[in-house]
């Protein structure tokens, strides 16, 4: 299964969209944080987990799914966010705490939902998965065709929740999907520290689950096994666990340099940004001309969606109560 | 067992029902008119539920809607969670309140949170079933309750019923709710022989109909002018048994069963306060940041001058339960202990 | 004719003595046959008691007494 051009260029602007995106709000991150770095000052504040590097996933992924699928996503959502098409503006104003915000303002960059398109998160490593099997559960019991994909980050799959979890999806031959974002670092500690084994995807049997290993960090090659995961959910056999091996190219969150991660590691980091661009400029996916009338659009799109963030209303004090009971 | 189901069929004659049979005829109702209903938990299916909550459900639903898990509590509050946010209406059934521990960050960390979290754009209608409280010798992990724990979380609606009318009501209210609900009995009210013989203010009439108990609304099961004890699920059969005695002796006492942890009703503690100027309230939950605590912050944060004495509360001490019976019955909220603090509240004035 | 309420020999498995529990419905109530109209105990397990046949019912047990296999817990009599 190789991506048609379209396809491919849908993973471009994903991917470049999660980028632009990215890029806008750490600028307006280190926005009133210095000189002295205070979390909670600035007009965005909070942690701050970026997907920088980590795109290819979300896209590879998410160009394979349809409107009734479900997503979840962890503390670093970002790029899945964008990918699986949440609605822009009102993630950057949540970003913000802006009452225009999904959650007007409630929950913040790791706690985006967003119901239109069968988004959400979980700041808790591991805790979206059983909601998304849950959402999986739902399919089949209402006997409709979406599946669900759970995001989660390689330094999850040692929770307990993972486990549980997989057990019923492949007890119960649950539509789902699990990703992992192999970045090779659950904060500082490396996989080969918190891990026994040293794949994931391994684990597949003990659920009786389909487990694939991607190498490469390239939406090209994710593309191909992301697809037959999502086939097989689709046709009622099993789920899979699809482990990708990406990168990580800043610190855990803004402000962590990351000074844990030896030289070697940090000098053969490569962004697969630019490199996919080119490619598909190579490859003559698209022509020059067509790529600056894409990323041209989609930087618009960006810089709309930070000016609406910025410029909408904080809540009220008082909204801070309202929203807890339906 | 040679169960049927819940269903007694139609007759004229008035039914005395245990708790068990009132709040299984409630699911067995909501789950007929609604197929997006089912029930998720350890032992439902087969079994029927360790204390019979499921009893004759998988029979007439399927396994399909009477789902045992494996014994992964927070998978399956997960999922169950995930189904409820995706249009299903989830029950989840947990035999024992102790066991939130292997689940807790599932239900405080998401379920509870997710509708605030989000907005509002997800709703979370779940329900939990579940057991609590002791005095059978069941030791410090079978043998809790545990509401002020639950109850500490915003997002998470608690209630408990003393009789069959309350269970069954009160399981309607909880099925038909938007939000996370969390019904919970105590095991010695709920009907099972082998945790000794039905108390008998706990089998009630109940009418065959479907009926709602509102959430948040106290009930005041015997009217009283001198004190008001305050109970909830078991205590409130041991408050009961108290004002008896109390009343032989001259002394009239109220006796309020809270019916909700979450929603507390506030104004109804403090109308029955108000009116006798001494307060007893008794819990079987641990004694500290607990529910006896809220009920005394209601009186204080009011007005604390309608006390005419010290208020006492009577719960668990801050110990694990014990297992050996002189050691865990001293520790249980009986109506010795409750009579006893009923006597001092009568002697005592402001302190 | 009335007819008595037994629990049914296949309900006994091995033992021989069980305790009332609970009648859901009044002395003198009527009742449809196999309507469940009381619970006793048998070990462990819980049983329930189903009306013979339609009619009145007589309580001839009151909860709490032991029984034995063949004891006649109430009758179901002509209305």
């Amino acid at each position: 299964m190789r991506p048609e051009p379209k396809q491919r260029l849908w993973m471009y602007e994903a991917m470049f969209r999660s980028r632009q995106l990215d890029t806008a709000v750490l600028a307006a991150y280190r926005e009133g944080k210095t000189p002295v770095f205070h979390m909670g000052k600035g007009p965005l504040p909070g942690e701050m987990h970026q997907s920088f590097g980590q795109e290819p996933c979300a896209a590879a992924v998410c160009v394979h799914l349809g409107p009734d699928d479900a997503v979840a996503a962890g503390h670093r959502p970002h790029h899945v966010a964008v990918a699986r098409g949440v609605n822009l503006q009102r993630m950057a104003a949540e970003l913000f705490g802006k009452k225009t915000g999904l959650s007007g303002g409630r929950g913040g960059h790791m706690h985006l939902y967003d119901a239109a398109v069968n988004f959400f998160c979980s700041g808790i490593i591991a805790e979206s998965m059983g909601p998304a099997a849950g959402m999986a559960l739902a399919r089949k019991m209402q006997r409709r065709s979406g599946i669900a994909v759970a995001f989660i980050g390689e330094g999850a799959a040692n929770q307990g929740a993972f486990h549980e979890v997989l057990n019923m999806v492949g007890l119960w031959k649950l539509p789902f999907v699990l990703v992992i974002e192999d970045n090779n670092y659950g904060v500082s500690v490396s996989k080969r520290e918190s891990t026994a084994v040293e794949r994931n995807s391994d684990r597949a049997p003990a659920y009786a689950m389909s487990g694939e290993y991607v190498e490469g960090n390239d939406p090209d090659l994710f593309f191909a096994a992301a697809g037959r995961a999502i086939e097989r959910a689709r046709a009622g056999e099993g789920g899979t666990i699809l482990e990708l091996e990406t990168e990580r190219l800043q610190g855990h969150f803004i402000g962590d340099s990351g000074g844990y991660r030896p030289q070697h590691e940090r000098k053969a980091m490569r962004d697969p940004v630019p490199s996919y661009r080119q490619r598909l400029l190579d490859e003559h996916v698209v022509s020059a001309a067509d790529m600056t009338v894409l990323e041209t659009r989609v930087q618009q799109d960006v810089d709309a969606a930070m000016r609406f963030g910025r410029d909408s209303d904080y809540p009220t004090p008082e909204q801070a109560l309202e929203c807890l009971y339906a | 067992m040679a169960h049927s189901n819940a269903d007694t069929g139609s007759s004229s004659a008035e039914r005395t029902l245990t708790m068990a049979r009132a709040g299984r005829e409630a699911v067995f109702s909501e789950m007929r008119r609604n197929p997006n209903m089912f029930l998720i938990g350890e032992d439902i299916a087969k079994l029927g539920g360790v204390f019979g909550t499921a009893v004759g459900m998988a029979d007439e639903f399927g396994i399909e809607r009477v789902i045992d898990t494996p014994i992964s509590e927070t998978g399956f509050v997960g999922i169950a969670t995930g189904a409820a946010m995706a249009g299903m209406r989830p029950i989840v059934e947990i035999a024992f309140v102790d066991f939130i521990g292997v689940c807790f960050n599932q239900i405080f960390n998401f379920a509870a949170k997710t509708h605030y979290m989000s907005g509002g754009q997800y709703k979370v209608p779940m329900t939990f079933m579940i057991g609590y409280g002791g005095g059978y010798n069941d030791a410090a992990q079978h043998s809790q309750t545990l509401f002020a724990t639950l109850a500490h979380v915003p997002g998470i609606r608690i209630v408990t019923p003393a009789d069959a009318y309350d269970a069954k009501g009160l399981m309607h209210t909880c099925l038909r709710d938007d939000n996370v609900t969390v019904w919970m009995v105590h095991k010695r009210l709920w009907g099972l022989g082998w945790l000794g013989f039905p108390l008998p203010k706990a089998l009630s009439r109940v009418p065959e109909a479907d009926y709602t108990v509102p959430l948040g609304q106290s009930r005041v099961w015997r009217e009283g002018t001198d004190l008001t004890l305050v109970g909830l699920g078991l205590t409130v059969h041991n408050s009961l048994q108290a004002a008896e005695q109390l009343a032989s002796q001259g002394i009239s006492a109220e006796v309020l069963d809270l019916r909700s942890v979450v929603p507390l009703d506030r104004d109804g503690i403090f109308r029955s306060v108000a009116k006798t100027g001494r307060l007893v309230v008794a819990d079987e939950d641990y004694l500290s940041f607990g529910v006896t605590s809220e009920v005394l912050a209601v009186v204080a944060e009011r007005d604390p001058s309608v006390l005419k004495a010290a208020a006492v509360r009577v719960a668990y001490p801050d110990v694990p339960v014990p297992f050996s019976r002189p050691m865990e019955e001293a520790c249980l909220p009986s109506v010795e202990r409750i009579l006893a603090a009923a006597r001092s509240v009568m002697n005592g004035s402001k302190r | 004719m009335s007819v008595d309420i037994v629990v049914p020999e296949e309900l006994w498995g091995d033992s021989l003595e069980g305790v009332m529990l609970t009648w859901i419905y009044q002395d003198g109530a009527t009742v449809q046959k196999d309507q469940v109209i009381g619970e006793l105990m048998v070990e462990k397990a819980q049983l329930e008691l189903h009306a013979p046949a339609t009619g009145r019912l007589r309580i001839l047990t009151a909860p709490e007494t032991v029984v034995g296999r063949s004891h006649v817990l109430g009758r179901i009599e002509p209305t």
